[in-house]
């Protein structure tokens, strides 16, 4: 089987600002791939290089076989993102938007108006599929993004914080439909800071910090590390230095009450 | 469906043509086309909807009778004379287009917010940039039509329907030209502008345009001999003037209007016709690949802004006197006040768009000093009162940068104005155009005064000042009178806000202020009584301005 994502000593630049430090990955098909790391550790960045938005990068990125230098058109037709903050159209109704977006991957207009329906309907949302998304909460919009993002069923899904805002029903549906994504040899490449939900439904781990990775593996594998027992979120404090919660909060409070 | 997805739909070949994937672009430019609609009802839902059309139709009467200016010399010109009147109608639909486009336009071509939405799909630069391109085109059409109505009219009644579809067309060329004109400048810098230094570069390159094309429309006339204008002299054709694209459209009319079928007017026809498209074919297949790269960087620049110079701050230590802190302390009289006016200092800085938006209006008042001193013996300078209205100008550039201070992109964050706990709103506007006033304006006004000063000799003194007196009045009144709205908290309507149209009817009203300037300065020691006057009358506008409750208050 051939690597979905495949990259050698990736790095990132902004400006005289490095962001990502020689990422090497190797990514199979059929996993869900948990991205975690602190605040600005370069997650979104590592996303944004790979589905295509950034292609200034040293080092080798492959994407499904193709070279994402010279055919980030060809990646971009078969990849899947859903950003985190949510951007989308919000004057449109989410049927407009979502033909929309069909139109933008060249898909039918029947085809698309059955599937968008129905997906919304699987939400919850087809008595809101008329309206403007103005009024839409933060997890309506949310099931919106989510379906854009996947309504050309693409091989390889980036989700960036895909549960924000959802409620509990939802989060568990989508949980489920990401498992079942990757369940049918498609891959899932999900960054979250949820540490429980990327515990429960990763195959495989990489935590980031600082723009380099610093552990990769299953959560067994992750675990067997270090003492035994504890969960992803000891692990992940343990890895990137901020053990000392307590004291900090102590101090949080002390200064407010100065 | 609307008129222009209706164009469009009809011009298959052309976008196959270019290279664009039209299915993608059509959907772009639908969606585009449908967000302008409904864009008000946004965050206002108080807001009538029918409002902002209002303003909109009344920026369009603005054009329109800007443009009859015009057309009364085409009326008047006899028909062998006609190249110089019709050069200048032609030439000033070009400027009219041009600076909508810099001022009200650029943001839509340099957008970077929906990059969430657009970029990762798989569109590419050409598809995108040509979506945008006409989105913006749709826009000045109408601009070029309101400008051009009562011309077009009337060389359709002189000179038979034939020569007023001509000119119709030509005017609608002139608007793709203008497109061309600012595209291709944007791309051009882009390709030599680093990342980083480029949102800088695109504030520079406009109130560099703006002096370049404004400057040029008030100059060419002059390069041709005004005196020409009236008269009835026919112009001697010269090669530079192949140069000159209101030329071509003008010379393109006097072909069809006097039956001059030689080699120089159908070349001159040829240039009118094939230059937009030319232009467009141009920037679409050399620059356009470059362009979503460069977008996207943008919008990374914007996240990652390290231009700020870090200061470390110690807990306990009080906060470092910059020069925005101390300034503070010395214009603003509470704590609200303060921030009002900290607030705007430091968000008028770093707000791009508020920047692309505004500073074209610089280059106006340099423009304008620049052309008249070169000319002082014409029109204005003969009156030896053209100096006045450089000053003027300085006013004009506040009124626009007040205008456009409510606007912003972050306006969902207004919520902190609604859930601090602040009394009285109108200490908050105050501060913000006391920042505007002192960071902005001043600066400027100083560089106006000194040039003034330097022709002038001390003598102008009171004038200078008498004039900022006036100015802040007439920026105070405009804002009692018009919407108050928080800084930065009111949703981006560019196509409906139409700066340009509003500039050119402050200008007007400017002008007018500055005429009785120009009577006070006969009277012996009326300018400084006037001071007085005016000076106590700035000062009761700042207090009723700062008194502004809630309720005046329009979110």
């Amino acid at each position: 089987m051939n690597p979905v994502i495949e990259t050698q000593n990736l790095v990132q630049f902004y400006g005289a600002t490095q962001i990502l430090n020689s990422i090497t990955l190797r990514v199979m098909p059929g996993q869900v791939v948990g991205y975690i790391g602190p605040n600005g550790a370069g997650k979104s960045t590592t996303i944004k290089t790979l589905i295509g938005l950034l292609p200034h990068f040293r080092g080798e990125a492959r994407v499904l076989g193709l070279d994402l230098r010279t055919e980030a058109m060809a990646v971009k037709r078969r990849i899947g993102y859903v950003p985190e903050n949510a951007a989308l159209y919000d004057l449109l109704t989410p049927m407009e938007y979502l033909q929309f977006v069909g139109q933008l991957y060249e898909l039918g207009p029947i085809t698309v108006e059955k599937k968008a329906l129905e997906l919304l309907r699987l939400f919850g949302l087809d008595t809101q599929a008329n309206d403007r998304m103005t009024t839409f909460s933060k997890g309506m919009r949310q099931k919106v993004l989510l379906i854009s993002g996947l309504i050309h069923n693409p091989d390889l899904v980036f989700l960036d914080e895909p549960l924000s805002g959802l409620d509990a029903n939802a989060v568990v549906l989508v949980k489920q439909i990401i498992r079942q994504l990757a369940d049918s040899g498609r891959t899932v490449f999900y960054s979250s800071h949820i540490m429980d939900v990327v515990e429960k439904i990763s195959d495989r781990i990489i935590i980031i910090n600082g723009g380099t990775i610093i552990a990769d593996g299953s959560f067994a594998e992750l675990q067997a590390q270090r003492q035994t027992g504890s969960s992803l979120e000891q692990l992940f404090s343990q890895l990137t230095g901020n053990d000392d919660r307590n004291s900090t909060a102590e101090e949080f409070i002390y200064t407010l009450n100065q | 469906m609307t008129p222009t997805l209706l164009l469009t739909d009809r011009l298959p070949w052309l976008w196959r043509l270019l290279g664009v994937n039209y299915g993608q672009m059509r959907a772009i430019l639908a969606v585009k086309l449908q967000l302008d609609n409904r864009r008000p009802a946004v965050f206002n839902q108080g807001k009538k909807a029918g409002e902002s059309t209002n303003t909109y139709w009344i920026s369009l009467a603005i054009y329109a009778v800007f443009g009859l200016v015009f057309s009364m010399y085409l009326a008047t010109a006899p028909p062998t004379a006609l190249v110089l009147p019709a050069a200048l109608f032609f030439g000033y639909i070009l400027v009219i287009c041009l600076m909508s486009l810099i001022s009200d336009f650029s943001s839509v071509i340099l957008d970077s917010s929906d990059n969430q939405i657009l970029l990762f799909r798989p569109v590419d630069g050409r598809t995108v940039l040509m979506a945008r391109v006409v989105h913006v085109a749709s826009y000045l059409f109408t601009i070029a039509l309101a400008v051009g109505v009562f011309g077009i009219l009337t060389v359709g009644y002189r000179f038979g329907s034939g020569a007023g579809l001509l000119t119709l067309m030509l005017c609608l060329l002139m608007a793709v030209l203008a497109v061309f004109l600012t595209t291709l400048t944007y791309l051009l810098l882009m390709q030599v502008v680093s990342n980083e230094r480029l949102r800088e570069g695109i504030n520079y390159m406009q109130i560099g345009m703006a002096i370049f094309f404004y400057g040029g429309y008030q100059l060419l006339p002059r390069l041709m001999g005004t005196e020409r204008l009236r008269g009835s002299q026919v112009l001697v054709w010269q090669n530079w003037h192949y140069l000159v694209p209101p030329l071509w459209s003008a010379g393109s009319l006097d072909m069809v209007v006097n039956g001059l079928f030689d080699t120089r007017h159908w070349l001159l026809l040829t240039l009118a016709l094939t230059t937009p498209f030319l232009g467009i074919y141009l920037m679409l297949t050399v620059l356009a690949p470059v362009f979503t790269r460069k977008l996207a960087g943008m919008d990374q620049a914007e996240t990652a802004d390290s231009a700020l110079p870090r200061r470390p701050t110690r807990p306990g230590t009080l906060p470092v006197a910059t020069l925005s802190n101390r300034l503070s302390n010395w214009f603003t009289s509470n704590a609200l006040e303060r921030a009002g006016f900290r607030f705007v200092w430091h968000l008028t800085g770093r707000d791009r768009k508020f920047k692309l938006r505004t500073y074209p209006g610089l280059g106006f008042g340099l423009a304008y000093a620049v052309v008249m001193s070169l000319n002082q013996k014409s029109s204005l300078g003969q009156s030896d009162g053209f100096y006045l209205f450089i000053l003027y100008f300085g006013g004009i550039y506040l009124l626009t940068a007040a205008m456009q201070l409510a606007v912003s992109d972050d306006y969902k964050a207004a919520w902190i104005f609604e859930s601090a706990p602040v009394e009285r709103p109108g200490w908050l506007l105050s501060g913000g155009l006391k920042a505007l006033i002192v960071k902005l304006m001043l600066p400027y006004y100083a560089l106006l005064s000194a040039y003034v000063l330097y022709l002038k000799g001390p003598l102008v003194i009171p004038t200078i000042l008498l004039a900022l007196v006036n100015i802040l009045a007439m920026v105070l009144i405009a804002l009692l009178m018009g919407k108050r709205q928080l800084p930065f908290t009111v949703a981006q309507d560019t196509m409906r806000q139409n700066a340009t149209a509003r500039m050119f009817a402050s200008m007007a009203i400017g002008g007018l202020i500055g005429f009785g300037h120009w009577g006070l300065t006969f009277l012996p020691n009326a300018e400084w009584l006037a001071l007085a006057v005016m000076f106590l009358a700035v000062f009761q506008l700042v207090r009723a301005y700062q008194r502004t409750q809630w309720s005046q208050i329009e979110a």
